[in-house]
């Protein structure tokens, strides 16, 4: 190491310790881990809101957008109001009020990558409950 | 058990017990996986716990042909992804990076055993973009093939190696500064 050139060492392969795990975890830990991961699946029920929430979501963007260009285009351009505005605007998802920080992460991942990873999961509003 | 056996006895209708052989096979493995992201014990449980519960409900659209060990980590590393984004976005409404956000748990974290450097290296790889976060794990902790890098995370063999290389250098950068 000592007369070296800094710049040429290769750290990351030359120190073996840097691979190992420096986490550790109480004993135990892992039965009662797998003991827990086992039990949700059979308690656990997902309501049928809670299912059907995010696909809600996207039809209220798609009816709110269908009636405000239905009055839009049924209008004098003249007559469009600033809230009309906002609904027609790309920042419609930014105004749109957001209660809760679940909802905030949401908007920010995107309805489409929603619908992906649902249907990549297969849920359905059939499957077995989860309870909250 | 084997991922084969697991597959069979799934296949044969045996879902609790199919289910039950991967919960004995691959806690402990995605444990440590998700570990190296959260950097936090409960946060790390708290996930792992939500990962099984996808499993379970996704075990019904598993194609046989895949590898049932790169589908259950390409889940697990969604579940990671999606956790790190929101951990994103509520560092940003407290001002704060994320980055230094994971970096200050690694500090205070009472379960963490390793010495100064191991520390820096585990703080620079949090420092990295995202999905080089997870290729560099991937590659340099569990020593994963490439190829089964890409199906996890659904990205080229090609990116994958431009990826590694980046975010390799990058960490190798930041732990030379403080030698």
């Amino acid at each position: 190491m000592e007369g070296m050139d800094k710049n040429k060492k290769d750290i990351l392969a030359e120190i073996t310790t840097l691979r190992q795990n420096p986490y550790t975890v109480p004993e135990g830990h892992f039965n009662d881990l797998k003991a827990q991961v086992r039990r949700p699946h059979k308690e656990q029920t997902v309501t049928l809101w809670g299912r059907l929430a995010p696909y809600a979501s996207l039809a209220a963007v798609f009816v709110s957008v269908f009636v405000a260009g239905s009055l839009l285009f049924g209008r004098n351009e003249l007559e469009i109001t600033q809230e009309d505005y906002l609904l027609f605007s790309d920042n419609f998802l930014e105004t749109y009020e957001i209660e809760d920080t679940y909802q905030i992460a949401d908007a920010e991942i995107g309805d489409s990558d929603i619908i992906e990873y649902l249907i990549y999961t297969g849920i359905t509003a059939e499957e077995i409950e989860i309870s909250e | 058990m084997t991922d084969k056996e697991i597959i069979q006895l799934y296949s044969d209708g045996r879902e609790e017990e199919a289910f039950n052989g991967i919960v004995d096979a691959y806690t402990e493995r995605l444990y440590w996986h998700v570990r190296r992201f959260l950097c936090c014990h409960e946060d790390t449980n708290d996930l792992v716990q939500d990962i099984f519960i996808k499993i379970w409900a996704a075990l019904p659209t598993f194609r046989k042909e895949s590898q049932l060990y790169t589908w259950i980590y390409r889940i697990a590393t969604n579940e990671v992804l999606n956790h790190l984004r929101k951990q994103k976005f509520k560092a940003l409404i407290s001002l704060d990076s994320a980055s230094e956000v994971f970096c200050r748990k690694i500090d205070e974290d009472p379960h963490f055993n390793g010495d100064r450097l191991q520390r820096e290296l585990h703080k620079a790889i949090q420092r990295l973009p995202e999905k080089q976060r997870i290729v560099f794990s991937l590659r340099y902790f569990d020593e994963m093939k490439y190829e089964e890098i890409s199906e996890i995370t659904d990205t080229t063999v090609g990116a994958l190696k431009a990826s590694y290389h980046h975010a390799y250098n990058k960490v190798k950068e930041d732990l030379l500064k403080i030698l």
